[in-house]
């Protein structure tokens, strides 16, 4: 009896054993990457900004501001993750001024309008986001890829306040592979529309999805600070 | 006249980085110069004496810590180096220990890569801002003159001035701090080692010589501020 409960207990000591080695390893891993990916990062934000100063790159600098606070906000998820203080990397991202939200919603939307019709409807009129800008960025991005990805025909973004919100709609119709599964489609599908919502609930906000047979409204509203 | 502009060292091996740091820095209106690895970097602080340098720590052939430590380890009157010269660290190290360490060892600033530009100009503009009251060290440069502590050195517009010993030691003390005003006592103590204050003719001596050596840029460098002692003209 004795010798059974000392071998259940080997058994379970070296399980546990082999699991904290494989939690030690992905946690190196993610070490490592966010290490790797700091230094390019650097380099292509400083490439964006030295863009910006040639007004016949102006535009693609513009578009790529987006892109690249979502990829900061990405990196500061992996420093999360590897640290287990999430809310540490969170407290130290970035703030964004009135001019920025707008700014920012726009430039998501001229990433995508490199490849898609993107119109955008301000009537938001000027913000403040006392909030995580990474967040706002990563559920913009996500709206918009998955807008793209399982849309077809121009993308119509719309922003409007909404009682003590700013409302960010996008629609666009429904591609014909996807409307051959109306009950798929009227699943949030996919991880992109999961950062989404996540990202819009960091925010104080959320993710509202809806779609028809021939339409996809995806909104996120965001809370604002006066 | 515009200001000299402010020259910065970037110290920073991926090619990627240091060419479009240096070109944004560039069109800031900073004067740029670049160095991949820490030999390189001392000789160029040697030879530039640059206001500040923005230096990343993991370098071709070395870190940057051991920059860092030449830097702060050098002894003024021996070497051209500046000790308190102004250091902003930009890393891809970003924990909460690597930033001590840099600090312990004597970064002004610590900067994490992926940095905002606009934040790191922001930063650099703030310590230079910071240290432009300290004292001069190693190779002093104040307007046109400059004064080398190891060769005794002191060159005005372009032109060599031969000093005395005492000349050559009253004008480093004035330069260390360009606009501060010198009491005699603190130039007799400093310069001459004496403890009274009795010996004031001396340093009246000294001081007109050395204006007067010093007046080919069209204007008294030495200015007397009277019944204080003395203090180096602003630069134009």
């Amino acid at each position: 009896m004795t010798a059974s409960f000392a071998i259940a207990g080997w058994i379970a000591a070296a399980v546990l054993a082999l699991r904290a080695r494989a939690l030690a390893g992905r946690l190196r891993a993610v070490g490592d990457a966010e290490h790797e990916l700091r230094g390019p990062l650097a380099a292509v934000a400083l490439a964006v900004e030295s863009a910006r100063r040639r007004p016949a790159l102006r535009g693609l600098a513009d578009s790529l501001e987006s892109e690249l606070v979502r990829a900061r906000a990405g990196l500061a998820d992996l420093t999360a993750a590897r640290s287990g203080r999430p809310g540490s990397a969170v407290a130290a991202r970035p703030e964004l001024e009135p001019a920025g939200f707008e700014r920012l919603v726009r430039s998501a939307a001229q990433a995508w309008g490199r490849t898609r019709r993107v119109s955008v409807d301000w009537r938001a009129g000027s913000v403040p986001l006392r909030r995580d800008a990474g967040a706002l960025a990563k559920a913009l991005g996500n709206v918009l890829s998955n807008a793209a990805e399982h849309g077809a025909g121009p993308i119509e973004l719309r922003a409007s306040r909404r009682s003590g919100d700013v409302l960010i709609e996008v629609t666009n119709p429904v591609s014909p592979a996807a409307r051959k599964s109306v009950r798929g489609l009227r699943r949030e599908r996919g991880r992109g529309l999961g950062i989404a919502r996540r990202s819009a609930a960091a925010l104080g906000g959320e993710l509202e999805f809806e779609a028809e047979r021939a339409r996809v409204r995806t909104a996120l509203v965001v809370p604002v600070d006066g | 006249m515009d200001p000299r502009p402010e020259s910065l060292l970037l110290v920073e091996d991926d090619e990627a980085t240091r060419t479009f740091l240096a070109d944004n820095l560039a069109a800031d209106g900073f004067q740029v110069a670049s160095a991949t690895a820490p030999d390189e970097a001392i000789r160029a602080i040697e030879v530039r004496q640059p206001d500040l340098v923005v230096l990343d720590l993991i370098l071709e052939g070395g870190s940057g810590l051991g920059v860092l430590d030449r830097v702060r380890a050098a002894e003024p009157g021996a070497t051209r180096i500046d000790p308190d010269l102004p250091i902003v660290v930009l890393s891809a190290r970003a924990s909460e220990v690597d930033r001590l360490r840099g600090f312990a060892r004597g970064a002004d600033d610590y900067v994490v890569k992926p940095f905002s530009y606009a934040e790191l100009v922001a930063r650099v503009r703030s310590v230079l801002r910071r240290s432009s009251a300290r004292p001069l060290r190693g190779l002093v440069r104040v307007g046109e003159l400059t004064i080398d502590p190891v060769t005794r050195a002191v060159r005005l517009g372009g032109r060599s001035v031969h000093l005395s010993a005492k000349e050559f030691a009253l004008l480093s003390a004035l330069a260390a701090e360009p606009a501060r005003v010198f009491t005699k006592a603190e130039l007799l103590r400093d310069v001459w080692g004496y403890a009274s204050v009795g010996a004031t003719r001396t340093i009246d001596a000294h001081a007109c010589r050395l204006r007067r050596k010093l007046g080919g840029a069209g204007r008294p460098l030495v200015l007397n501020v009277r019944g204080v002692g003395y203090r180096l003209a602003e630069p134009a």
